[in-house]
C-alpha cells in the first residue's frame, strides 16, 4: 500500500507547536476500539503537523507592546484611553486568543503571512518525500479548513520569480476532510471555496486537487453554522457532505470532539489499509452515532444535553448568509464558543 | 533548446529507460509477454529525448466475443515546462501520467494537464462474469507507466525541493513583515487591506507589501530642541501622531535582505510645550522627525523640535560616547 501521509492543520485557539500531539493520540485510542485495526494508527501514517499561530501570536504581542508604549505616556492622556480597547490582548483572553485569529486572517497581510507559513511547511513535506507513491491528506479544522483552502490554491498556483512552479501538474490529495469548515465563511471576495478554489474533487472540477472531500459539520456547531459550505455535487463526484450530532464533550466544536465521531475517524482509519475498518462496520459504527442524540463523555443524562442544547438555542441568532453582517455573525460564534468553552 | 535543456533531455532519458527495465526484472515473464511493452520502453526514451511525443503501445484487445473494446495506450510530451534557472542548470520537467478505464479499475498516477506527457489507457468493459485480458495488458502497461512516474519524480524532486526552499525564504519574509516590519495599527491594517485589493485568483502569498499608508499613526520617541543634542541628549520624551504618511517596502527574497522607508506629517506633544508641527523620515525602526511649535499664546512659537527613535539615538551616541571616553583617558594621562 502506498505510503499516507496526512496533514494535519489547527483552527482557532491556543495552538503552539507540538499541538497535534493530543489529535493523533486521540486517533490512536479511537482506533483501538475496533478489532480489525492493526496497531495504533499513528504507526501506518505519517501525520505532519502545520503550525501557523505564530503568526498571530507575534501580531498581537507586537500590538500590545505599542499600546503599552502609547498608554504609558503621560503627555497626552487620552491617548490611553484611545487604545485601551486593544490593551490585554495577548494576556490569553478569549475573544482574541479566538475571535482574535479570525479577524487577523481577514486582514490582508496577516493572512498572506500565515497562509505564506503553512504553504511553506506543506511544500517542504510534499517535496521531501521520495516514494512517487506516497498519497496526501489533509485533516483540517475550524479556521484551518479555510486557512488549508488559501493553502492548497497557493501552493497549486506557479509564482515563476520565486522559482516554484506550482505542484506537480498531476498532484492530488487523496482525502481532504474539513472539520467544522469555515472555507466559505471566511473566504476572500477573489477566491471563492465552491467556485474559484482549487481545493474540490477532481470528479467534479477539473482542476481539482483532492479525490475526496469531506465536508463535516456538526449540527449545533456555531463556526460552521455561519455561510455554511455547500457543493451541489453528488458521493460519485468525491463529495461527501456529513451533518453530524453526538455530545461527548461540552465543546462540540473541538477538534478531538469531531474525531470522536466515526463518520470522521472512520476515514482517517480506512486511509492506510480499508480492511482496517471494513465498510459495513463503517456503516454500523456511524449508523450507532445517527438517530437520537447520541451522547457519552461529559453528559451523563439525556436531559443534561437537552439542557445543553436548550442553553444554546438561547442565544439569538443572525441572519448566517447576511454578509455584511459579520460582526454579528462573530458575536454570536463568539458567545457561543464562550458557552462552550 | 539551450544547451542546458538538451543535457537535461538526456538526463531523463536516461532515467526513463533505467527505471523500466528495473520493472521489466521484476516481472520478466509477464512483461515480455505482452505486446507493447518492451517496445514502449524504448520508443518512450528516444522520444522523449529527441521528439517530444512517444506511443507506449497501440493495439487492438482480443477479439470482439469477449466485449473488450479499444485498448489504447498512447502518450506525448507536449512541451517542457518552464525555464532552465540562472545558472543551476535545473530544468522543471513535469509530466502527467494518466490512465483512463472504462468500468474496470482507473488508476490515476497523475491529474491531466494541458502541458505536460499524458499516456492514457482505455480499456473496455470486461464482458459479465468473464476475465478481459485486457486487464493484464493494461497491468502491465501501468507498470511501465508507474515507472515512468518514479522516474519522472525522482528527476523533479530536486527541482521541487528548491522551490519549496524559495517558498521557505519567502514565508520567512512575510513573518518579517509582522514582526520586525513597520508596525501597522489594526485601523491602518483596514485601510490598506481596503486600498490594496489582492487581484483575482489564488494568488496571495506572492503579493508582498510594496507600499503602505500611514494613518493617525500614535508612537512614543524622544524629542530635543536642537541638532546638537541628537548626539550629546536622551531629550525628553514625547508623544508622535502621524496623521497621514506612506511607507515603501524593498525586499530581495533569495538574499533575504528586507527594508523599508517612509515618510509621514508629524505633530509632536511634549510636556509643558504646546504641539509642534512638521515632518517625520524614518528608514526601518530608525526615524527623525522636525517640527515647529506654531501655537500663538506661548513662548515656544517658532521654535524647533527634533524627534528620534531610542534605536537611532543609540546608532548614533555610542560612537561619540567613544570618543568621549579616548577624550577622558587622553586627559587623564
Amino acid at each position: 500500500m502506498p505510503r499516507q501521509v496526512v496533514f494535519l492543520v489547527h483552527g482557532i485557539g491556543d495552538n503552539r507547536k507540538g499541538w497535534s500531539k493530543s489529535v493523533v493520540e486521540y486517533l490512536d485510542d479511537v482506533g483501538e476500539r475496533y478489532s480489525t485495526v492493526e496497531g495504533p494508527i499513528s504507526d501506518s501514517i505519517v501525520f505532519k503537523e502545520i503550525a501557523y499561530g505564530e503568526v498571530f501570536d507575534t501580531q498581537l504581542a507586537r500590538w500590545d507592546a505599542d499600546v503599552d508604549a502609547v498608554a504609558a505616556n503621560g503627555i497626552v492622556p487620552q491617548a490611553k484611553d484611545a487604545v485601551a480597547w486593544m490593551d490585554g490582548i495577548t494576556e490569553g483572553g478569549f475573544v482574541w486568543t479566538h475571535i482574535g485569529d479570525v479577524v487577523l486572517f481577514l486582514s490582508r497581510t496577516t493572512r498572506a503571512a500565515a497562509v505564506s507559513e503553512v504553504v511553506a511547511q506543506m511544500a517542504k513535506a510534499i517535496a521531501d518525500e521520495g516514494d512517487p507513491e506516497t498519497e496526501f491528506s489533509i485533516i483540517a479544522h475550524s479556521m484551518g479548513t479555510a486557512m488549508t483552502m488559501e493553502a492548497v490554491n497557493a501552493l497549486a498556483t506557479p509564482i515563476p520569480a520565486l522559482g516554484w512552479t506550482g505542484l506537480p501538474p498531476a498532484f492530488r490529495f487523496r482525502e481532504v476532510m474539513m472539520l467544522s469548515n469555515t472555507s466559505r465563511f471566511l473566504q476572500r471576495p477573489d477566491l471563492r471555496a465552491d467556485t474559484e478554489s482549487r481545493l474540490l474533487p477532481k470528479k467534479f472540477r477539473a482542476t481539482g486537487l483532492c479525490s475526496t472531500y469531506r465536508h463535516i459539520y456538526h449540527q449545533r456547531d456555531p463556526v460552521s453554522w455561519v455561510r455554511r459550505f455547500s457543493l451541489a455535487a453528488s458521493p460519485d463526484t468525491g463529495y461527501v457532505a456529513a451533518p453530524i450530532e453526538h455530545y461527548y464533550d461540552r465543546n462540540i466544536h473541538a477538534f478531538t470532539h469531531y474525531l470522536e465521531h466515526p463518520a470522521v475517524h472512520g476515514a482517517v482509519l480506512r486511509l492506510p489499509r480499508a480492511a482496517n475498518l471494513p465498510l459495513p462496520a463503517w456503516r454500523k459504527a456511524t449508523d450507532e452515532y445517527g438517530g437520537a442524540r447520541k451522547f457519552g463523555g461529559a453528559f451523563v443524562k439525556p436531559s443534561e444535553v437537552d439542557s445543553f442544547v436548550g442553553d444554546l438555542d438561547q442565544t439569538v441568532k443572525p441572519d448566517p448568509e447576511r454578509e455584511i453582517d459579520l460582526v454579528g455573525q462573530l458575536k454570536y460564534v463568539a458567545e457561543l464558543l464562550r458557552k462552550m468553552v | 533548446m539551450t544547451v542546458q535543456a538538451k543535457a537535461s533531455c538526456w538526463i531523463t532519458a536516461a532515467l526513463l529507460c533505467a527505471v523500466p527495465m528495473s520493472v521489466a526484472a521484476q516481472a520478466p515473464d509477464r512483461c515480455s509477454a505482452l505486446a507493447g511493452v518492451s517496445d514502449a520502453r524504448g520508443v518512450v526514451c528516444r522520444v522523449v529525448a529527441e521528439e517530444r511525443t512517444f506511443i507506449l503501445a497501440q493495439q487492438k484487445s482480443p477479439p470482439a466475443a469477449n466485449s473488450c473494446a479499444l485498448v489504447r495506450t498512447h502518450g506525448r510530451l507536449e512541451r517542457l515546462l518552464g525555464e532552465v534557472v540562472g545558472g543551476t542548470g535545473v530544468l522543471p520537467v513535469y509530466f502527467t501520467v494518466r490512465t483512463v478505464g472504462g468500468d474496470g479499475e482507473r488508476r490515476e498516477l497523475f491529474a491531466d494537464e494541458p502541458d505536460a506527457v499524458v499516456v492514457d489507457v482505455e480499456e473496455g468493459t470486461s464482458p459479465p462474469g468473464g476475465a478481459c485480458v485486457a486487464g493484464e495488458q493494461r497491468d502491465a502497461v501501468l507498470q511501465v507507466v508507474a515507472a515512468v512516474g518514479r522516474a519522472v519524480h525522482g528527476y523533479n524532486q530536486p527541482f521541487l525541493q528548491q522551490g519549496a526552499g524559495q517558498l521557505r525564504k519567502l514565508a520567512n519574509t512575510w513573518s518579517w513583515v509582522i514582526s520586525d516590519g513597520f508596525g501597522q495599527y489594526p485601523w491602518e491594517r483596514f485601510l490598506n487591506d481596503v486600498v490594496h485589493r489582492n487581484p483575482p485568483g489564488p494568488g496571495i502569498i506572492e503579493h508582498l507589501p510594496r507600499y503602505e499608508w500611514v494613518l493617525l499613526h500614535p508612537s512614543v520617541a524622544l524629542a530635543m530642541s536642537g541638532l546638537k543634542e541628537l548626539r550629546t541628549s536622551r531629550g525628553q520624551t514625547a508623544f508622535l501622531i502621524e496623521p497621514l504618511g506612506f511607507i515603501r517596502y524593498r525586499f530581495n527574497i533569495d538574499a533575504e535582505t528586507r527594508a523599508y522607508w517612509g515618510a509621514s506629517a508629524l505633530v509632536v506633544a511634549t510636556e509643558n510645550q504646546p504641539p509642534a508641527i512638521g515632518a517625520l523620515l524614518r528608514f526601518n525602526k530608525y526615524s527623525f522627525g522636525v517640527a515647529r511649535h506654531l501655537s500663538d499664546n506661548s513662548a515656544a512659537r517658532g521654535r524647533w523640535t527634533i524627534t528620534a527613535t531610542v534605536e537611532l539615538l543609540e546608532r548614533l551616541q555610542p560612537p561619540r560616547k567613544g570618543v568621549r571616553e579616548a577624550g577622558e583617558k587622553a586627559g587623564a594621562r
